[in-house]
């Protein structure tokens, strides 16, 4: 189990270099991508000021508007699939690295720069296709009017709970007194897998090889008590519906299948033709020139169709979790022992950890952030 | 007959050969200077470079050519830092970006008119102003003030902002205000104040909507 506090070392752990070395071979196609698995590393590492330069590199590319970007000229092309295109992730990923990011900033105490994170996470889920699911990413929104509580600004917590009464209709709002915020994340994060003819489908799919679904605290031997499920990520990713670009992927499909229709039966005709045709004499040659000529398109059709590549892109950030659990607590200043214990859909424990947290005597809210696992992207 | 059969496979093999690599073998880009007034080659919705100048040079001259701040026969004492400058916006700012480069433009082109007190700095001063009482150092060339310098005025505001996406289209559009106001810390009535506002638009490609 993974547990942050705040300070720890900022120098690249020996577990990331891998992964480093990674995100400068594969340039800027991947770097969203390496950046965020690295900066989760990171985290889970305890390194919050190398997890912050990841993600501050990742959000600057996915904040930077892609036009006329050749990369992405190249992804629309026939000969091109998708994932020749910079990685800047589904919206579900997009919002996870505001999340993260904005976690960082809390735990540096800048919360108005937290706020923006959610704020920016939120709208990165308004890309949603499908309109019933469009800015539902919860947890962002809880701590977005957590952020404002913390900042003493009671109209925007005040509106941004009443969102979340919206989305999450049984959660209580924390009192104004919380001053601790426990985030428990558990799973493993949503897949995205190429489905269809040519493989031009995505389809995401919840992360497997996990059980725990749930997250529970006992305080300082107290006795134990359930945090809220806030947020299904891979809820997040199956309902984004569909997206922009699958037209595209299908128009390649048609373009690849009528190509390949169409050449295997010129082909089949040329090669009657040449098998049919007269051994000398004018009718002969001619049959060999026709033949020859529907051959050769329908060969030219064929190499067409074999050289479209319609596959979907299915680079995903593997290391997300799968699901986010928050409890807000108030409590005295000291230290306090945190026991969490995960189990699965029947209720049946299935690991456990702890973790602790420090109140100073005044001040600043506090925010322990734990996993039900360790899942570094580097050890893939 | 056998040749135009060969020609077939012959051209697959050919197209097949023009297939990519995947390597990534950019050359990269060496480091030029952009102007930071201009828009630079990386453009989102957010607070950019040519805002902070545009906005900071426009607050600097409003606050020169405020008799409250800059006229008075006394230059006040004011607080020019973040410390009471919110962002409630959606977009991520080190807000000291801003008060700084006020600061030092007033600080440049007020001549006097006004006097800047670093509250930021008061651990460090403090700190100092110790050693030199307890003899630890000597005192410094001018005069032992009995405490650091109080403030007239000090400087209040908030980033807000409002967005809008159209999902379908995949535009998005975000309009910041910027408002900038001096308090009384005294009687905190607000003696000046400013607003800087833009909007910006933009479409991603198509591939990532």
């Amino acid at each position: 189990m993974v547990q942050a506090a705040v300070g720890q070392s900022n120098e690249l752990p020996p577990e990331v270099v891998t992964g480093h070395k990674r995100l400068v071979s594969e340039g800027e196609r991947n770097s969203v991508l390496n950046a965020e698995r690295l900066a989760l590393d990171a985290m889970q590492l305890g390194c919050f000021d190398v997890a912050r330069d990841y993600l501050d590199r990742a959000l600057a590319r996915i904040e930077a508007v892609y036009s006329d970007n050749p990369g992405a000229q190249k992804a629309r092309s026939l000969w091109y699939d998708e994932g020749c295109k910079d990685f800047k992730g589904e919206p579900y990923e997009r919002s996870m690295a505001y999340y993260y990011r904005g976690l960082l900033y809390m735990m540096d105490g800048e919360y108005d720069n937290a706020r923006a994170c959610f704020k920016s996470g939120v709208l990165q889920d308004a890309f949603a296709e499908e309109e019933q699911y469009r800015c539902d990413f919860a947890s962002l929104v809880f701590l977005e009017g957590w952020a404002s509580q913390a900042l003493g600004d009671s109209d925007l917590a005040n509106g941004a709970y009443a969102e979340l009464a919206r989305l999450r209709p049984d959660f209580l709002r924390p009192p104004n007194d919380a001053n601790v915020l426990l985030i428990a994340e558990t799973g493993k994060s949503p897949r995205k897998l190429a489905d269809g003819m040519g493989h031009s489908e995505l389809k995401f799919r919840r992360g497997r090889d996990f059980s725990e679904v749930r997250a529970r605290y006992s305080l300082d031997g107290t006795s134990s008590q359930p945090l809220y499920p806030m947020e299904d990520v891979a809820w997040q990713a199956m309902t984004r519906g569909g997206r922009q670009v699958d037209k595209i992927l299908q128009g390649k499909v048609q373009f690849r299948s009528s190509n390949e229709r169409s050449g295997t039966v010129l082909t089949d005709i040329a090669s009657e033709m040449l098998l049919r045709s007269p051994a000398g004499g004018t009718s002969g040659a001619v049959m060999d020139g026709v033949g020859a000529a529907l051959g050769l398109v329908g060969v030219v059709q064929l190499a067409l169709s074999a050289r479209t590549k319609p596959h979907a892109d299915t680079r995903y950030w593997d290391n997300l979790p799968d699901a986010v659990h928050v409890a807000a607590l108030t409590l005295p200043p000291g230290k306090h022992d945190l026991v969490l214990s995960y189990s699965d859909a029947y209720g049946q424990q299935v690991s456990a950890g702890n973790a602790s947290v420090s109140i100073p005597s005044v001040g600043m809210k506090r925010i322990v952030w734990v996993r039900s696992r360790t899942q570094l992207s580097a050890a893939k | 007959m056998t040749r135009q059969m060969l020609a077939a496979p012959l051209l697959l093999l050919l197209l097949a050969g023009c297939a990519t690599t995947g390597v990534v073998n950019s050359p990269g880009r060496r480091s030029t200077y952009v102007d930071p007034g201009s828009p630079g080659p990386n453009q989102g919705v957010g607070i950019e470079s040519q805002d902070i100048q545009s906005m900071t040079d426009q607050m600097t001259r409003d606050i020169l050519a405020s008799p409250a701040l800059a006229g008075r026969s006394t230059p006040p004492r004011v607080i020019l830092d973040a410390a009471y400058f919110d962002n409630e916006s959606s977009s991520r700012i080190n807000k000291n970006i801003l008060t700084d480069r006020i600061r030092v433009g007033l600080m440049r082109s007020s001549q006097g008119r006004m006097v800047f007190v670093g509250r930021e700095y008061v651990d460090m001063v403090e700190k100092e102003r110790l050693l030199k009482r307890e003899g630890v150092t000597t005192p410094g060339t001018g005069n032992m003030s009995g405490a650091t310098a109080g403030a007239d005025y000090r400087l209040g505001g908030r980033i807000t902002s409002l967005d809008e996406v159209n999902p379908r289209t995949g535009l998005a559009d975000r309009y910041h205000q910027i408002t900038f106001e001096m308090i009384d810390l005294e009687t905190s009535q607000i003696v000046w104040s400013g607003i800087y506002e833009f909007k910006k638009a933009s479409q991603d490609d198509i591939l990532y909507r």
